[in-house]
Parts: structure tokens; C-alpha cells; sequence
């Protein structure tokens, strides 16, 4: 009989079965780096958001302006009106919401990183708000949704509701950074540029030299996003070099960086045409292009998911390793950014004695400013 | 169940599964390994199901009816040249008491075989023959109905049967679907 051969068969070949040991630290490193690449994507959004809004204000603008106008055709129907009217971006703060996607390991852009853009009305300051992708939210007809879940499913108009709901903002226009992209257009562009006025040291172990002497270099675009998502270790030493190095990076390419060239400049806005796509929503290209002030300070604010423990760490000390939305911590920067104030906590973590609580449990909670304000 | 303690009692029964599932011992350990970490960065939700190792399991074979053919499907399997095997199995079905060396050949030729089956075939029977699932359990893993489930493996016998009566260059070629 067939079917006895194949249980022999089955049994006998057993023998080709390797030992599973060697196989757990593999897995273990495995899921670190996953878990690492989560928090690239997310942390890297305050680099990659900088130089989109830079890059892509300028390609907008030379797009809008090299295309001829096209002849009105004053037969035609005038259409009946069905979005809500727009209000111009100029005197008002405004706000951008941000997908980074891209670095999945199979190629398919399976991973996301979402966020937003604050830019206060007198274009002072931008706030790029990293927000964990896999905090969960509640969604109209959809439930507890993760916020990469919600941008998998409906694109930015569910990631919008999402949002929308929990923060209480709305939002201008839309980015979408492909990293990978990214990454390859900086060392297209030969490197990115960087400037130290003084050498950078740890700010915990002051004797372990950060690697930036004081001075100016050239990083890959890989090195970029590596330096740029560098922390120390521990929950408490989240605050670090790596917010420097991009804070750095940011002055640098605010305040010239090259830009000032015509070729240069060229180059710069065709190198990053690939990798950052942008929906205005209407907005013109050169209300986009103004919202940065010559003088714009940027604060890059990571809304951590949690503490910063190892799987390893969360699972001994018997803590969820899923969690939802931090209300706590997240309300007041969401009423920071409705009341256009600024925001210059660059870490938003959890400090509610249980970090995890959901605040949004139902109405009550809801809107932000009612109960948790 | 913590994530630990599932890995120290399923892990070595999970590679064995794959190793059925693939024929190929390192293939079989990419997919545990992939698998794994899927299961490692969900274990909240996984660990809190009533049977872990099954939704690990429907995982696995997923990876497995997935995977991309690439290289691996030219690596070196390790077992006995299939043209050895089966020339020993032809003389094998025309003899009424076939000597040890001649079933455990034939075997070998049956295990060649499985290779030609496709993946969702050779799941089923794994899943049946080796992991002694019952067809409900097996349409769960393949997220299928149970009547897709014995069709998969009524083909897959049938193929298996066919084969076995063909002459040795018939079973040659072919790959998994």
C-alpha cells in the first residue's frame, strides 16, 4: 500500500532531521533585527521627512512651473463641487502626514513607519513626529487597528481617519518616503554632507567618542540612516547621538548644504524624485515649498512604543509586548500641536506608572481635552 | 506557555515537520527559522490561542506553499541519486517478496517522488502520513475546505501510484508546483 511506504518512508527519513539547537539564537537574532529595522524606519522618519520636505518642495515647484497651462475649455460643464473647500496653508499651522515604507525583507514594502509634520503658523518651527506603527488605534468600522494597519489597509485616507480621531488635527497633504530610495539617492548624490562644531561624545559614557570629531564629512546614505537611528542602550539613555547627528544633518541641509548651486541643486531635487512622493491636497507647490522658514527649527519627536527593553526583557518582567496608543504621553503633544505650541520633548515616552494603559477605552475618553488634559 | 518554553518542546518537532514538508534539511530550517520569528514578535497573540503549535504550524507550511523558487531548488538534496533508486525499485514492483535492500529503495524512490508533488499535495500527505492529522485539522492548516483536502491527497496518491508503475526515466523532471 502506498500509504504504508510513505509512513516508512517518512520514518525512515528522519534520519535527515538536523538538531534544532543551533537554530534558537538564530532566530532570536532574527527577530532583533526585524524588530531593529521597525525602529530605523521609525526613528530615521525625523532625517527622511527633512529631506523630503526640502527636496520635494523644489521638484514641485520646478514640475508646477515647467508645465504649460492648459487651455480652459469654457464649453465644458463645470463640475458640481464635492470637496470641502481648501484653505490656504499661509498664516495657519499646517500638517503633513508621513509613510515611510520599504524595508521589508522580502522586498515587498511590508514594513511602515508613520508620523506627522507640524509646522507652526509663523514657520518657525516644524515638529516631525515619529509614531509607532505598531500602536493601535481605534477606527471607525475597523476596531483596534495598528496605525501600520490602518495605512496597509486603506492607504493614507484610513491612516487620516485613524489619526484624525486620536489627535484631533487635520491634515494638508500627504508625503510617502520609500527608505530604501532614500538611502540610494544620498549616495547618488555622492554622500551627505555633515558638520560638527564640536566633537561629539556619548552623553552617558563621555568615554566612548561618538565618531564625529569636530569638523566636517561625508557620510553614506546607509551610514546616514545608520547615525541618524544610533542610541545608547537602556531606557534611560534613549536621548542621544543620534538626534545630534540629525539634527546636525538638518542644519546643514536648512542652511545651504550645497543647495545654493544650480547644478547642485539639480541634482538634489532629481535624486530624491524617486523616492519621495507628495500629495498636496490641493495646496500649490509653492505653499508646500514656504512652509519651511528660513529660519525653521526642527524638533524631531519619537513617540516610543513602550521602554525600551529587549523581547527577552518585556517577556521576563510579564509585560505585554503589544500595546496601544499611549494616551497619556500622547495627548498632551497632540494638544501641543492643535494649540500650535511648541513641542521640545524630543522623546515621548510613556511615564504613566502603567505605560500601557489605554486611554481611549470608550466615549468618555474621547475627545482628547475632555478627561485626560 | 511562554515563548521559551514553547521553543524547548516544539522547536525539534517543527524542523522534523519542515524537513517532511521540504526534503531538504536547509530549506527546512530557513522556513522554522522564518516561521519562528513571525511567531517570536506575535507570541502575545499566538501564545494566547489553545494550540500554539497548530497556528505555528499553519505558518510553516504557508512559508512553505510560498517560498520562492530560487537557488535552493538547485541545492544538493541529501539523499541517494533518484536514477540509483529507482532503477533497483523498477525491478522491485515485478517481485512478489522483495528483499530489505529493495524496499528500502523503494522508499527512496517514494521519497524522490514526493518532490514531484505540488506543494499543496505534498502538505496534505505530510500533513496525513507523517503528523497523523485528520482531514479537519489538515483543512485548517491549508485553509481549505475538508473535500479539497481529499482531493489534494487522492491526487497525490494517484500520482505517487502512477509513477511507481512507470518505467525509471518517466520520474525524472518535473518540480514542485
Amino acid at each position: 500500500m502506498i500509504e504504508d511506504e510513505l509512513r516508512a518512508v517518512f520514518e525512515r527519513r528522519e534520519d535527515l532531521v538536523p538538531s534544532a539547537a543551533p537554530l534558537v539564537e538564530k532566530i532570536n537574532e532574527g527577530a532583533r533585527q526585524r524588530r531593529r529595522r521597525r525602529r530605523i524606519a521609525r526613528s530615521s522618519m525625523a532625517v527622511a521627512v527633512a529631506v523630503a520636505l526640502i527636496a520635494a518642495g523644489p521638484v514641485m515647484t520646478r514640475t508646477f512651473l515647467a508645465t504649460p497651462p492648459v487651455p480652459t475649455d469654457t464649453t465644458a460643464p463645470t463640475p458640481a463641487p464635492t470637496e470641502p473647500p481648501i484653505v490656504p496653508l499661509a498664516g495657519r499651522p499646517a500638517n503633513l502626514l508621513v509613510a515611510i515604507s520599504g524595508l521589508g525583507r522580502s522586498g515587498k514594502k511590508d514594513v511602515h513607519s508613520v508620523g506627522l509634520v507640524h509646522v507652526s503658523a509663523d514657520r518657525k518651527n516644524l515638529n516631525v513626529i515619529a509614531l509607532p506603527g505598531v500602536a493601535q488605534v481605534e477606527v471607525p468600522g475597523h476596531g483596534k487597528l495598528k496605525l501600520e494597519d490602518a495605512y496597509d489597509i486603506g492607504g493614507f485616507g484610513l491612516l487620516d481617519t485613524a489619526l484624525a480621531r486620536v489627535s484631533g488635527l487635520t491634515f494638508d497633504g500627504t508625503i510617502t518616503i520609500d527608505l530604501p530610495a532614500l538611502v540610494k539617492a544620498v549616495d547618488d548624490l555622492g554622500g551627505m554632507h555633515i558638520c560638527y562644531g564640536n566633537r561629539e561624545y556619548h552623553r552617558v559614557y563621555n568615554s566612548r567618542p561618538w565618531p564625529f570629531p569636530a569638523g566636517c564629512l561625508t557620510v553614506s546614505g546607509e551610514d546616514a540612516m545608520e547615525y541618524a537611528t544610533y542610541y545608547g542602550h537602556g531606557a534611560q539613555y534613549m536621548l542621544p547621538p543620534g538626534f545630534n547627528f540629525s539634527a546636525a544633518l538638518l542644519r546643514n541641509i536648512v542652511r545651504g548644504g550645497g543647495l545654493g548651486d544650480a547644478d547642485d541643486f539639480a541634482r538634489f531635487t532629481d535624486a530624491f524624485r524617486s523616492a519621495v512622493s507628495i500629495d498636496l491636497r490641493g495646496h500649490t507647490a509653492q505653499e508646500f515649498r514656504d512652509l519651511i522658514g528660513p529660519n525653521a527649527e526642527l524638533t524631531a519627536v519619537t513617540v516610543k512604543p513602550g521602554y525600551d527593553k529587549t523581547f527577552e526583557e518585556i517577556q521576563r518582567d510579564g509585560e505585554p509586548t503589544e500595546f496601544v496608543m499611549p494616551a497619556a504621553v500622547v495627548t498632551p503633544l497632540f494638544a501641543a500641536l492643535r494649540e500650535d505650541r511648541v513641542w521640545d520633548d524630543r522623546l515621548v515616552r510613556p511615564v504613566d506608572p502603567d505605560p500601557l494603559r489605554e486611554l481611549f477605552p470608550g466615549d468618555g475618553d474621547w475627545p482628547p481635552g475632555t478627561d485626560n488634559e | 506557555v511562554t515563548y521559551d518554553e514553547f521553543v524547548a518542546m516544539r522547536l525539534q518537532q517543527l524542523l522534523r515537520y519542515a524537513v517532511m514538508l521540504t526534503g531538504d534539511p536547509h530549506l527546512a530550517e530557513d522556513l522554522v527559522q522564518e516561521a519562528m520569528i513571525k511567531v517570536q514578535l506575535k507570541w502575545r497573540r499566538v501564545g494566547a490561542t489553545d494550540r500554539p503549535e497548530f497556528y505555528v504550524r499553519r505558518i510553516l507550511t504557508n512559508l512553505y506553499i510560498d517560498w520562492r523558487r530560487g537557488p535552493w531548488l538547485r541545492r544538493v538534496l541529501l539523499h541517494s541519486d533518484p536514477q540509483d533508486s529507482t532503477n533497483v525499485a523498477a525491478g522491485a514492483v515485478a517481485t512478489t517478496m522483495p528483499d530489505p535492500a529493495e524496499r528500502l529503495a523503494e522508499r527512496d524512490r517514494v521519497w524522490n517522488l514526493l518532490a514531484l508533488l505540488p506543494r499543496r499535495q505534498r502538505a496534505a500527505v505530510v500533513l496525513r502520513y507523517y503528523e497523523d492529522l485528520a482531514d479537519v485539522e489538515i483543512a485548517e492548516v491549508l485553509d481549505c475546505a475538508v473535500g479539497t483536502v481529499r482531493a489534494h491527497i487522492s491526487r497525490a496518491l494517484g500520482t505517487l501510484r502512477v509513477q511507481l508503475k512507470e518505467p525509471t526515466g518517466a520520474t525524472t523532471g518535473g518540480g514542485q508546483g
